[in-house]
Parts: C-alpha cells; sequence; structure tokens
C-alpha cells in the first residue's frame, strides 16, 4: 500500500537534465539546449497524462468546451440576447423545450424575457473559459513566483512579500469583488482582474511554504555551495519541485475563478452585457425558474460549471503526478 | 535571529499591515460612487432631506477629517455608528457574527473533520478504490456552485418534499425571552442542518485533496520507512507520524480558510435565508454604510491576518527545518 | 445594448388588440411590417443630414434588483433603436445609478419605480420646479415654476385643483418624465384568512388598509420583506418603505385620509380643525393614550412639531420649512403657526408628521442618531411593539386602547431575501400576505390557481417613470418622439403581468379630483415617433441613425 520511494529527497527530480547538454551544440545555444529538454518533458508528459482515462475525458470535454466557445456564433440558432417572439407577435416567454412539449422549436426553451437558452449556453461558455483560464494562469504565475523568491530569499524580501499576501489575505473575496465591481463597474474584465488580484495569495503563501522546506534540502545546498546563481536556484531546482503545487493551484483557481464569476453574478454584479452561465443562473433565480420548474434553464449552466471546473481538477491533478515523481507508484 | 526578535519584529509589521488595511478600505468605500443615502433612501425623498441626512452622518467633514475619526475609530476598535440602523458598529458585529460562526463552524467542524479523515485514508491507500472514489466526491462537491446545490436542496427538500425549513434560522411569530431557550436552540438546529450541509459538503473536498496530497508527500519521505524498520503498527504511523507531519499545509490554508468562508457565506447566506455577517458585509457596502462596511471587513482583515500570524509561528514550531532568519 | 442588437430589431406586436388599448392599437399593428432599418424613414427624407443626434445612455438596474424591470428597459432600448436613437444601456449597481441620475445627472434616460407622497403638490415642486432638489432632468419652465410656487401656497382647494391640472398639463406636453406604468400593487394574501382589502392611494401597507382588514380564524397575520428593517427610530428613518410600514401602525397622526382621498377625521388623532388664516391651523384631538399608558397631551403634540423643527430632521426636513412653532391652546387644542402660507396643510403636515411622547424624546439629545431602544418605538398607534429579532423578524402586538384598532391580535414581519421562498410559504400558508407587491410570473400562476391565494389590486400613486435627460433630449419633439416609441402596453401585458395600468399622466387617477384625463396622449408607435421626427426636419443615415435637422 505504501509508496515506494525510488528517490532520496536529497536530489533534484530534474537532476538528469540539469546533467544533460554535454553536446556541442547545445553548449554554444543554451536556448536551444532548453527548448529540447521542454519538448521532451513536455512529450513525456502528454505521453504519461494520456494514460489516465480521466484526464483524457478531461482533456476531450475542455477542448469540447473550447469548440463550443469559439464556434458558438456559427452553432447558436439565435444571439445571445436575441428578443424571441411567438406566431402572436408576443414575446416568447417561458417556452419549454421542443422535447418537452414546447412550441417554437427551441433546443433548450427560452427564458422569461423571450431569449433562447441553447444559444444562451453555447455563448456563456465563452465567459467562463475566458475568467478561468485568463485567472488560472495569472493567479497560478503570480503566486508561484512571489511565493518561490519569498520563500528562497528568506530576510526582508520575505517580510515584505508576505506582510503583502498578509494585506491581501485581510480582503475577504467575495464581498471584496462585489466592492471592487461596484466601484469600477460590472464588466468582464474588471472581474477577471479583481479575481486576481484577490486570488494569488493563496498559492504565493503554500508555494512560499513549500519553498522554505525545500530550501533547506540538500539538493538546494548542493547547488548553492557549487556556485549557482539565485535565479538559476529558483527556476531549475526549486520550481520543478513546486510545480505540482501550481498546477494543483493553477486548477483550483480555474474552480475559484469560475465559481466566483458565478457568485457575482449570482448577486447580481455579473456583466450585464456577456451572458456566462453565472449570469444565466443569476436570471434563472431572479425570475423563479425553479419555481416553475423550468429546470432546463436551472440546471444545464450549473452542469456546465461543474465540468469546466472538475476537467481542469483532473488534468491538474494528473500533471501532478508526472512532474512530482514521489508520488508516482 | 531568537525566537523573541522574531515574534517582536512580527508584531510590528502586524500592525503596519493593519493600519495598510485600514487605510485601504477607507480610500476603497470613499471612492465608490454614491452615498449611504443613495440606496437606502426612497426615490421619493426631497433633495433637501438627503442633503441633511449626509450632514447627520458627519459625510459633510473634509475628507482627512474623517480619516482622522476612523483611524480612531479603528484604534479603538469602535468603528463608530451605523448609517443604516444607528447602531454601534460592535454591536452590529457582535449581533451578526455569531450567526455566521454558527452555521461557518458547524459546516467546517464536519467538512474538516471528514475531510481530513478521508484524505489521510486515501493518501494511505494510494491507488485504492477507496481513494478514487473519495477523490472524486470530493471533486464533484468542490465543482458544483454552492449557491447552486443550495437551491436545487432548497426545491426538493423544501419545496417539494418539504422536510426542511425554506428560509431563516428560526421559526416565525415566537418570542423568546432568553438565547437560552432549548426549544429555541432546538428550532436553530433544525434550521441550521440543510445550510450547513450544503456548506459543508462544499468544503469538505479542500482538506481532502489537500491532506491526501500532503499524505503522499510526507510519506515519501524517509522517515516513514524508518517508522516502518523499527516496527510501528501501520495504523500508529498513518495517523501519529504521517499524518501528523502532513497536517502542516492544512494547518495554514484551513486557518485561512475559516476566514474567508465568514466572507464567502454570502451567497448561502442569500439563499436560506441565514441573517449573518457575510449578508450585512455585502449590504453594507451596497448601502454605502460606511462605518459597517469599513468595520467589518476590518475585523474580517484582522482575524485572518492574525491566523496567518499564529499560523506562521506554529508553522515554526511544528516544522523543525523552518529557522527564523 | 445588447451585442447583437441588430438582430434584435424585431417588432414587437403587443398584446394591445388583447386588451382593447384602442389608442395604440392600429399603429402597432402597422409597425409589424415597418422595416425599421429603412434609412429613408417615413417621412421625406431632407438631403442634408446634420449632426447625429448623441448617444443616449439608459441606466439600468440589474437583473436581481427587479428582473422585469430591467428586461423592460432592455427592451425600450429595442424600441428606440428602431427610431434611429443610438441606445446605451448601461447597468450600475443601484447606489450608483441613483447617485449618477439624481446627484451627478450624468445620464440620459432612466426609469426604475417611484411615487409621490399623499400630498402630490409638494412632490411636483421638487421634481419639476427649476429648484427643485429632486429635478434631476434639468428641467426648466419659467412658467411652470411660478404656477409649482403658487400652488404650494394656495389654500383655497379648487383653485389649487385648477392649478395642479394646469401643470399635470404642462408636463405631459414637454415630457421630461413620462410614466410607463401606474402600478396597481397586486398583493397576494391567504384569502381563508383575511378579507377587506380597501384600496387607498399609498397602497395595501397603509395606515387605512391595515385597520379596515378584516381577520378570522387566526390572531396573528404574518408577511415577508426582502431586507432587514435596520433601525426603528422614526426620526432617523430615511422614507424606506418597510420602515413607513411598521411607524404606520406605531405612531399616530392628526389626519388620515380614507381610500377616496379624503380627509376622515374619524381615522387621526385630530377630531377637528380650523384655518383661522392663512398661516395658522387649529387641530382640535381626541383623548387617548401612549402604549406606554401615559395620556397624549396638547403637549405632546405641539412638542410633536416643534421638536421636528428643532433637531430638523431630515425625513421632514421639506415639512420644517413650513412650520413656524406649534402652542398648546387648551388640554386639547394646538395651533400650529406656518412660516409662509401652505395649501395643502393637512396632507402635507397633519398627515406626515408623527406624534411621538414628549416625555421620552424631550430628553434625546440627538434623535437623530439614536440607536433604537424599546422607549423610542412607544407611540400611540393601533399596534405596539413587541418584539425584534434583529435580521430576522419584527413583531407587533394589538393596542387594544386605540380608537379605529386593527382587527388581529399580532401581525409579524420576516426578513426572507429570496424571491421563491416568499411565493412557497405564501402557499404554505406560513405567511398570510405580501406586503412587497412582487410582479412575477409566479403571482399571476398563484392566482389563477386554485386555493386561498388572492390579490389585492388597486391603483396607487406608485409608477414606473421613464425619465429624460432635458439637457441632452433638448428639443421637445425629441423627447415626445421618444415616449411615442416606450411599448407601454406591451410593459404592462407582458412584464408587469397586467398589474398596471399604462401610463399617462405623472398625477395618476389615484389622486382623485387632483388628476386629470385631459392631458396630451401620445400613441405607441415607432411609425409615428419616425414621422414626427421627419416632420420636425430630423433624417436618418444609411444605418438608419437618426441626425438633428440641418
Amino acid at each position: 500500500m505504501c509508496a515506494q520511494i525510488s528517490q532520496s529527497d536529497g536530489e533534484s527530480i530534474f537532476a538528469d537534465l540539469d546533467d544533460e547538454g554535454s553536446e556541442r551544440e547545445e553548449e554554444i545555444s543554451p536556448r536551444k539546449r532548453q527548448l529540447r529538454l521542454y519538448r521532451r518533458a513536455l512529450g513525456e508528459q502528454w505521453r504519461v497524462l494520456s494514460q489516465d482515462n480521466l484526464v483524457v475525458a478531461s482533456v476531450i470535454t475542455l477542448l469540447f468546451f473550447i469548440t463550443m466557445a469559439i464556434t458558438a456564433p456559427f452553432v447558436a440558432p439565435y444571439g445571445q440576447t436575441e428578443r424571441l417572439t411567438a406566431d402572436d407577435g408576443t414575446i416568447a416567454q417561458w417556452e419549454q423545450p421542443f422535447w418537452y412539449g414546447g412550441e417554437g422549436g427551441y433546443v433548450l426553451g427560452t427564458t422569461a424575457e423571450g431569449y433562447d437558452l441553447f444559444s444562451q449556453l453555447l455563448y456563456g461558455s465563452r465567459a467562463a473559459l475566458l475568467v478561468g483560464l485568463l485567472a488560472a494562469v495569472f493567479v497560478a504565475g503570480i503566486g508561484t513566483m512571489v511565493g518561490l523568491v519569498s520563500g528562497y530569499y528568506g530576510g526582508r524580501v520575505d517580510d515584505a512579500l508576505m506582510r503583502l499576501v498578509d494585506f491581501m489575505y485581510g480582503l475577504p473575496l467575495l464581498p471584496t469583488v462585489i466592492l471592487l465591481v461596484a466601484l469600477a463597474g460590472p464588466s468582464l474584465v474588471n472581474l477577471i482582474l479583481a479575481i486576481i488580484v484577490l486570488q494569488w495569495r493563496t498559492t504565493a503563501r503554500v508555494i512560499r511554504s513549500q519553498a522554505l522546506s525545500l530550501r533547506e534540502r540538500p539538493f538546494v545546498k548542493a547547488a548553492k555551495v557549487a556556485g549557482a546563481s539565485d535565479r538559476h536556484i529558483i527556476l531549475k531546482h526549486l520550481a520543478p519541485n513546486v510545480l505540482p503545487l501550481t498546477f494543483l493551484y493553477g486548477a483550483f483557481s480555474i474552480a475559484w475563478a469560475i465559481l466566483t464569476e458565478a457568485g457575482v453574478a449570482f448577486l447580481g454584479l455579473g456583466d450585464p452585457n456577456h451572458v456566462s452561465w453565472g449570469t444565466m443562473l443569476q436570471s434563472a433565480r431572479s425570475y423563479n425558474a425553479l419555481t416553475h420548474e423550468a429546470w432546463w434553464w436551472f440546471l444545464p449552466p450549473g452542469i456546465c460549471i461543474a465540468l469546466v471546473v472538475i476537467s481542469g481538477f483532473l488534468i491538474g491533478r494528473g500533471y501532478e503526478e508526472i512532474t512530482n515523481p514521489e508520488l508516482q507508484e | 535571529m531568537g525566537r523573541a526578535q522574531f515574534v517582536v519584529r512580527r508584531t510590528l509589521q502586524l500592525i503596519v499591515t493593519l493600519w495598510a488595511v485600514a487605510t485601504a478600505l477607507f480610500l476603497l468605500f470613499r471612492s465608490m460612487p454614491g452615498d449611504p443615502t443613495t440606496y437606502i433612501v426612497d426615490p421619493s425623498l426631497s433633495g433637501e432631506a438627503r442633503e441633511r441626512l449626509i450632514e447627520s452622518y458627519g459625510l459633510n467633514e473634509p475628507l482627512h477629517v474623517q480619516y482622522m475619526i476612523y483611524i480612531q475609530d479603528v484604534a479603538t476598535l469602535s468603528f463608530g455608528q451605523s448609517f443604516h440602523s444607528n447602531r454601534a458598529v460592535r454591536d452590529i458585529i457582535a449581533l451578526y457574527l455569531p450567526r455566521t460562526l454558527l452555521l461557518m463552524l458547524t459546516a467546517f467542524f464536519f467538512a474538516y473533520l471528514i475531510g481530513i479523515t478521508v484524505g489521510i485514508i486515501a493518501g494511505w491507500r494510494r491507488n485504492s478504490d477507496f481513494e478514487r472514489r473519495s477523490v472524486f466526491i470530493a471533486l464533484i462537491a468542490r465543482s458544483f456552485p454552492d449557491f447552486w446545490v443550495g437551491l436545487i436542496v432548497l426545491w426538493i427538500f423544501g419545496a417539494w418534499l418539504d422536510v426542511i425549513p425554506m428560509s431563516g434560522m428560526r421559526s416565525g411569530g415566537i418570542q423568546y425571552d432568553s438565547y437560552w431557550n432549548v426549544e429555541l436552540w432546538l428550532d436553530t438546529i433544525w434550521h441550521l442542518i440543510a445550510p450547513a450541509a450544503v456548506l459543508g459538503f462544499y468544503l469538505m473536498g479542500y482538506p481532502l485533496l489537500l491532506m491526501r496530497n500532503s499524505m503522499l508527500e510526507v510519506l515519501s519521505q524517509d522517515f516513514i520507512e524508518v517508522c516502518r524498520a523499527r516496527g510501528l503498527k501501520e495504523r500508529s504511523i498513518m495517523f501519529k507520524h504521517a499524518a501528523r507531519n502532513a497536517l502542516l499545509p492544512i494547518v495554514t490554508a484551513g486557518a485561512v480558510a475559516l476566514g474567508y468562508a465568514v466572507g464567502g457565506s454570502v451567497l448561502i447566506e442569500t439563499v436560506f435565508g441565514w441573517p449573518g455577517m457575510g449578508r450585512e458585509m455585502v449590504n453594507a457596502v451596497l448601502r454605502r454604510d460606511y462605518p459597517v462596511a469599513q468595520g467589518t471587513f476590518f475585523i474580517f482583515a484582522m482575524t485572518v491576518i492574525l491566523l496567518n500570524f499564529i499560523a506562521d509561528l506554529a508553522y515554526g514550531f511544528l516544522d523543525p527545518r523552518v529557522t527564523y532568519d | 445594448m445588447p451585442r447583437d442588437s441588430k438582430q434584435n430589431r424585431r417588432s414587437f406586436l403587443g398584446k394591445t388588440a388583447a386588451v382593447g388599448s384602442t389608442l395604440a392599437m392600429g399603429s402597432m399593428a402597422g409597425c409589424a411590417d415597418d422595416d425599421p432599418d429603412d434609412g429613408n424613414g417615413n417621412g421625406a427624407a431632407p438631403d442634408e443630414l446634420g449632426e447625429q443626434v448623441q448617444e443616449l445612455t439608459y441606466l439600468n438596474n440589474p437583473q436581481d434588483y427587479s428582473p422585469q424591470r430591467h428586461d423592460a428597459i432592455n427592451f425600450i432600448g429595442e424600441r428606440l433603436e428602431e427610431v434611429g436613437f443610438d441606445v446605451n444601456v448601461e447597468v450600475q449597481e443601484w447606489g450608483t445609478l441613483f447617485s449618477r441620475v439624481v446627484d451627478e445627472q450624468d445620464y440620459d434616460l432612466a426609469t426604475w419605480w417611484t411615487f409621490f407622497f399623499a400630498e402630490v403638490g409638494d412632490g411636483l415642486l421638487e421634481h419639476f420646479h427649476s429648484n427643485g432638489g429632486s429635478n434631476y432632468y434639468n428641467y426648466e419652465n419659467p412658467e411652470l415654476d411660478e404656477k409649482l410656487d403658487e400652488q404650494m401656497a394656495t389654500p383655497d382647494p379648487d383653485d389649487r385643483r385648477e392649478l395642479i391640472h394646469e401643470i399635470q398639463q404642462t408636463l405631459m406636453d414637454d415630457v421630461p418624465k413620462m410614466p410607463l406604468a401606474h402600478m396597481e400593487a397586486p398583493n397576494l394574501y391567504n384569502a381563508n384568512v383575511i378579507q377587506n382589502w380597501e384600496p387607498h392611494i399609498r397602497g395595501f401597507n397603509s395606515y387605512f388598509n391595515m385597520t379596515s382588514l378584516e381577520v378570522e380564524g387566526t390572531d396573528t397575520i404574518s408577511a415577508a420583506w426582502p431586507e432587514a428593517m435596520g433601525h426603528l427610530n422614526i426620526y432617523a428613518w430615511s422614507g424606506e418603505s418597510k420602515l413607513r410600514y411598521q411607524f404606520n401602525m406605531l405612531f399616530d397622526r392628526l389626519i388620515h385620509i380614507d381610500g377616496d382621498y379624503e380627509i376622515d377625521l374619524d381615522l387621526g388623532l385630530a377630531t377637528d380643525y380650523e384655518l383661522p388664516d392663512e398661516e395658522t391651523v387649529i387641530y382640535e384631538f381626541r383623548d387617548h393614550t401612549f402604549h406606554d399608558g401615559e395620556e397624549v397631551t396638547a403637549e405632546d403634540v405641539a412638542f410633536s412639531f416643534n421638536y421636528v423643527v428643532e433637531n430638523e430632521i431630515p425625513v421632514f426636513i421639506d415639512q420644517t420649512r413650513y412650520i413656524d412653532e406649534a402652542e398648546v391652546i387648551d388640554d386639547n387644542t394646538v395651533q400650529i403657526n406656518l412660516s409662509q402660507p401652505l395649501g395643502p396643510v393637512h396632507l402635507f403636515l397633519g398627515h406626515e408628521i408623527p406624534i411621538v411622547p414628549k416625555h421620552i424624546w424631550e430628553d434625546i439629545d440627538d434623535p437623530v442618531q439614536q440607536e433604537t431602544t424599546d422607549d423610542i418605538v412607544i407611540g400611540s398607534g393601533p399596534m405596539e411593539f413587541d418584539y425584534w429579532d434583529e435580521g430576522s423578524e419584527l413583531g407587533l402586538t394589538r393596542n387594544d386602547d386605540h380608537f379605529v384598532g386593527v382587527d388581529f391580535e399580532n401581525r409579524y414581519w420576516r426578513i426572507i431575501p429570496e424571491t421563491s421562498t416568499v411565493f412557497q410559504l405564501l402557499e404554505d400558508e406560513e405567511l398570510t400576505y405580501e406586503p412587497f407587491g412582487r410582479v412575477a410570473r409566479r403571482t399571476q400562476e398563484l392566482l389563477e390557481e386554485d386555493n386561498h391565494l388572492d390579490a389585492a389590486q388597486q391603483l396607487s400613486s406608485d409608477f414606473w417613470h421613464f425619465s429624460m435627460n432635458t439637457d441632452t433630449l433638448d428639443d421637445v419633439q425629441l423627447r415626445k418622439a421618444a415616449v411615442e416609441a416606450l411599448p407601454r402596453s406591451g410593459i404592462v401585458e407582458q412584464f408587469i403581468f397586467g398589474f398596471a395600468q399604462r401610463g399617462f399622466n405623472v398625477v395618476s387617477p389615484a389622486f382623485g379630483d387632483l388628476h386629470t384625463d385631459d392631458v396630451t396622449e401620445y400613441e405607441e408607435s415607432v411609425d409615428a415617433a419616425r414621422d414626427r421626427l421627419a416632420d420636425a426636419g430630423y433624417g436618418w443615415d444609411d444605418d438608419g441613425l437618426l441626425h438633428h435637422p440641418e
């Protein structure tokens, strides 16, 4: 049951990569060498990744939603806020899906405003992916860099950065996002910025505590003794070792970002000009869709949110297993 | 650097951080468009009446005067008086915070108890069905928006099956003389079940996943082998040695997650009509009730920052490899 | 505007035929066949186009704040675009929105739910006088200013009515503000328990309504409100409805009006009044006691008026402009000396100023900052304070000694933010009535279903308004065209589910004979709007956008 330990913890997991590159050509061009190494690493990673069915399923799911986001204008039968009219000239409000006996042939029926739900669901993927992916990249990136720098240098740098993190922690996520959005106006860009500003703190803190431990490990000390530069140690020795956490928090960030967007929208401060799954849920709630048993309005956006979030998690987890051999069998 | 010096330095930094938060809050709120009268006033109230209200809130004073008053208030933790309720902000916090804590701590307790336990076992029994299932459930729990689950729970169990109360933290139309009335408590617990369960389910995923990962880290380290070599029992290694060491990231993450959950409770509080701090905080922002908004945000900030401070110190005690330089 | 507004320009044929609004029917039908993007418009296109009519910012509330209104505003935006206006619907959180319109006038178009107090003349003055505190239309009309000032100082009811009619006529011809719909607050209630909702200008939560309710089979009636009360200090009050509905019950006024908008001396504390001259009013009032058992004396009544003036109570600041001093004449008579002549003295003063116990408030230094205690909720009204579980519930109980009284023992209000929960609790008979007047599909359904729920429906002074910044829309023809594009019937039918009347006059018919039907009427037709603009020399470019006359 217990994990077999294949490596002592005194070694960098990228040690083999570090020691390579003795070929002449690459000595001349370190960039080429690095490129080759990354290509090889990524190829290797995908090979391992594709062995896990859940990860493959997640990648397919994400690709599906990305395709949905790109092709929405071509696939969607109507505009996202195109007001539909019924035969008698009134607004086509609360139409049921056609397979549920509804009129007008709408795949998922229409909203109380007379918008096509299926089209909204398609367009909604754009906002969710934009928020999720952008926030994840920046949150994980900024958080990791701050955490590593802080943990590695320690002292004043650490103090200053960690007090900044403390400061950020002092701001409660949802109320502060609401505050910032109320301040700057409800738009997707402001929302993404607010989420990034408030979210990198967690990653930074966790990575920093990892870095604190790591820098006491023998391989880091050895590198120091060997005269490696700080930058080299951070990027080559520490970064690879915290990557699993970076990906874990990157994945969590997708979840947080998408869920935060949904939450802010739910409280009525979503971007009114972009339909997102969050604003769809908000509309469904405002118009009491569940009371009217219009579950085709309320359920699909929530399920889509969950699918994207879960895919992010699973890919993150798969990645973590590759980059952290300690977790491998 | 010695431990005492470290504590002193960190305490001084703590004060600077808190001052920075307080100032930032003041500036943030004052740069919001609108004023306290724009939200609470019926649109039919006259302009002159609004001016008189603003005057009564002391908002006609120059900004630096308001700031000085505010900083004094913060220093004494009094935060002044609410524009919306005329009540001392301290009293408002004393009223709403316990309600949120009741909900939060209940949810947190069960979420972390279950999450950590399952996480330990999942990490220990690597690649078992148990691990796969528990991780999957944790991911599911974490993936659905809690307010969405809450509304569905309300719809199914409240409206349709009619087995849980629809709203609030007590039944209507009953007046209790004291907080220590047994019926009141039973009634409150009855109202607590649904929101705490939804919240607990949502919160559970985080400690579970974190604990599992942390366990895997720890299990790959030498000393576990040493323990094994010494012939210690598996159960004892799992809970006493491995889990204790693996708890470290949970301590930091969990401590702040708690503070952070208070702010995030606004969604569940809204759905279940729970009269708590999260809702009050957001309402204060929307109402431009600066004293309440500043007070609640600051108390929140102070709690989280203090928890961080303590976690930082605890880190040093728990991980002997950390030095105080 | 929604991004795909081009596709949105589908003609909307309201249910006008069905509701029989003859005025708009023909033209509404006509617009269905019209191609709104036809650059030549309906009139003769001028050869040269002037400057483009500037983009109009139409501020909208977030959806959850009022879903129906949010959508109606989007819908109006779409219709205005059909006319050729370049409309930018901008959603702002309510505090920001209100401030942008009222304080900064940084807007072109705005819509929300509003009303005038029972005394409409002061509201008109406040809104449409060049110096009015709520004239966010930047509307200036010197002739109207004079009339507005004059009506407030005219004690003769007939003369005053004439002036108010003239003011309405001017306003509805200049249209800085157009009512979209006169609301008929559909308050749901459990018909097994409550009967006899009487119509009243201020809706279903008024003193008149509550005291005329007939309740059977229960002692307690209950209701829900989405927001917590905050406080119960009548002098810290900033006019919120939720508190008005509590204070109505807790505190007596000298004067109350009945369902016909007439003063009824049986309803208020006053038993008689006298107006010896333009600046004096004398009230005689009945023997009565406060909730704490103390007698309501002339000292208390005079104090209640003077206190408001001395402390410049914000919510009554308009009233304080007219009060010089109140003095005791004898045990049951008080004389109020006015600082300037005031026409609607009973509705504006006697009906608004609450009567409070002097022995409690005289020791309070700053009533505006006073926090809520058991003392300050003591009044003499038909209900007294029972308990307040802050953020959750407020309970009132019957004052058995009241001269009008209520037909129920207790009334409590719960705080429930979730609308669907409120509907569910109404269905489950856990709530007896719904004071918020939610307009939703569910309201309609619950009424149609065979159940215990019924709705008291009647015209109040509440309305959805469409306001224009006359700095931007300075040409009255532009404003009139915008008004003609408003799909008022469609909004009433499809967004308010018929719980309203089509708006046509800012002074609604609920104001009895102060209201007049004899005002400029507007068609509901994009065609009419385009014809009007074409006649006034406006033109359209190839994109269908409106340009000024050259």
